[in-house]
């Protein structure tokens, strides 16, 4: 009875503060260790950094002649047919290794409907060596703009 | 004056007993509406269901109607975890209260016990982001969100003397380092020194209003937790007009109402909240009307 009603009252007065903190505790380590953007994942980080999802950068890189460099931003502006908007969106917010390696996929795989940018370069160049993807943030120093690594390269073999 | 008291006669008999029954209405409102501008698929059984509860009135009182509207906010934040915002979390904190308090003996109080600690926490962990970032403390988050943040564009033109064009010119070097990929090359952004100031003085007074809310809300100090209502309506009043988010603000006024002690107040949150789609777009209207129609002119 008493451990019930200890239940009850945890359900009615704990639980949901219990659960914010968790969840916003949870995104810090993320944030810190993952590279989660601090504006999501529910750690009330909104407003107080410049690194959003709106303002990240995923960079392919592959070694051509000369070594080519395409930012996602631009390339899903141009062809939202090869990456979704979503996907993309989900993997510079949260661009885990596994999720850098999804993306950079999407960009080598062709498919009967779509022929993937990289794909088409490496067969009109000579192009040797893997496809890098990397996740970048933007920062704001000395009145200029620039981006900063958040991950090392990802390697991804077509 | 006459028109004020009948305003205020008018909050009073939206205010009848049972006071809970009209926050679960006000929930289901702003259920029904928030997040319609980045729609999701998922969000689709949640708005239904706070449609049906507010087309037929008994089922805002349904243990098992709340119950379904938690599980599908639950599920559809799993499903975006990382794309959503704090204020989207916080929907759904709040209709999973909105159904304990439906399954309680005491929906009042334990929506104002929540409501209570919810706000205090969302601005405690709000307020030490500012310090973990690291990009608050020197102004330059609030910096750089002036100059290419088009929704900031009075408060650049107002606190930082900066032009339209200049700020258009900002937005257009962004957008090219962004398509381009030249990640490493820095790109030279048009400010002034008044907009490094002006910067650096609303960051700092920001983490002083969120501090204060937090600690207000959350910590046993009497004469800091009686000015609680006071300091939560001086930070929507001075952030939501300069960043109108709707959707935050509605649901910290109608937390703001459940926990308030004082009748007075809880009309003032009232009030805010019905008349919020007039106050807080009116000083960017202003703003707009004032550089497209008049000094264009």
């Amino acid at each position: 009875m008493i451990l019930k009603q200890s239940l009850l009252k945890f359900f009615k007065t704990g639980a949901i503060p219990l659960l914010l903190s968790t969840i916003a505790i949870r995104q810090i380590i993320l944030v810190n260790t993952a590279g989660l953007s601090p504006w999501h994942g529910g750690g009330f980080g909104m407003f107080a950094s410049i690194d959003r999802d709106e303002r990240r950068m995923v960079t392919a890189q592959i070694e051509c002649d000369p070594t080519e460099t395409l930012a996602l931003p631009g390339l899903i502006a141009e062809s939202p047919e090869v990456v979704k908007p979503q996907t993309y969106i989900h993997i510079s917010t949260f661009p885990t290794d596994a999720q850098l390696q999804r993306l950079g996929q999407l960009l080598v795989t062709n498919t009967p409907e779509v022929k993937q940018p990289i794909a088409a370069l490496a067969s009109e160049k000579p192009c040797d060596g893997p496809l890098q993807m990397q996740a970048w943030r933007l920062i704001y120093e000395d009145g200029a703009i620039s981006y900063d690594p958040i991950t090392e390269p990802v390697e991804v073999q077509p | 004056m006459i028109w004020v008291k009948q305003w205020n006669q008018w909050l009073g008999s939206l205010m009848q007993p049972p006071v809970y029954l009209m926050v679960l209405r006000l929930t289901t409102i702003l259920l029904l509406l928030h997040g319609i501008d980045h729609w999701r698929w998922t969000m689709l059984p949640e708005k239904l269901l706070a449609l049906a509860m507010m087309v037929n009135v008994p089922l805002v009182r349904d243990r098992w109607a709340w119950l379904a509207m938690g599980i599908f906010l639950v599920v559809n934040n799993l499903w975006h975890w990382s794309a959503l915002v704090n204020h989207e979390y916080l929907y759904t904190y709040w209709g999973l209260v909105c159904a304990l308090a439906v399954w309680s003996r005491t929906p009042k109080q334990v929506l104002r016990w929540n409501a209570r600690w919810i706000i205090g926490l969302c601005f405690l962990f709000a307020t030490l982001w500012k310090f973990l970032g690291g990009e608050y403390l020197d102004g330059s988050f609030l910096h750089l969100t002036f100059l290419l943040d088009h929704r900031l564009a009075m408060g650049a033109v107002l606190f930082g003397g900066l032009d339209l064009a200049t700020l258009a010119e900002n937005r257009q070097i962004f957008d090219t380092l962004q398509a381009s990929g030249a990640v490493l090359e820095p790109q030279q952004l048009a400010t002034t020194t008044r907009m490094a100031v002006a910067s650096v003085v609303l960051s700092y007074w920001t983490i002083l209003i969120e501090g204060l809310v937090a600690a207000s809300f959350l910590l046993p100090l009497r004469r800091l937790h009686r000015k609680r209502d006071w300091l939560l309506i001086i930070f929507v009043l001075t952030t939501y007009t300069v960043i109108p988010v709707l959707g935050f603000g509605a649901l910290l006024m109608v937390m703001g109402f459940i926990q308030a002690k004082n009748n007075a107040i809880a009309r003032l949150y009232l009030g805010l909240l019905i008349t919020m789609p007039l106050w807080m777009p009116l000083p960017q209207g202003l703003f707009w009307v004032i550089q497209n129609l008049i000094l264009s002119a």
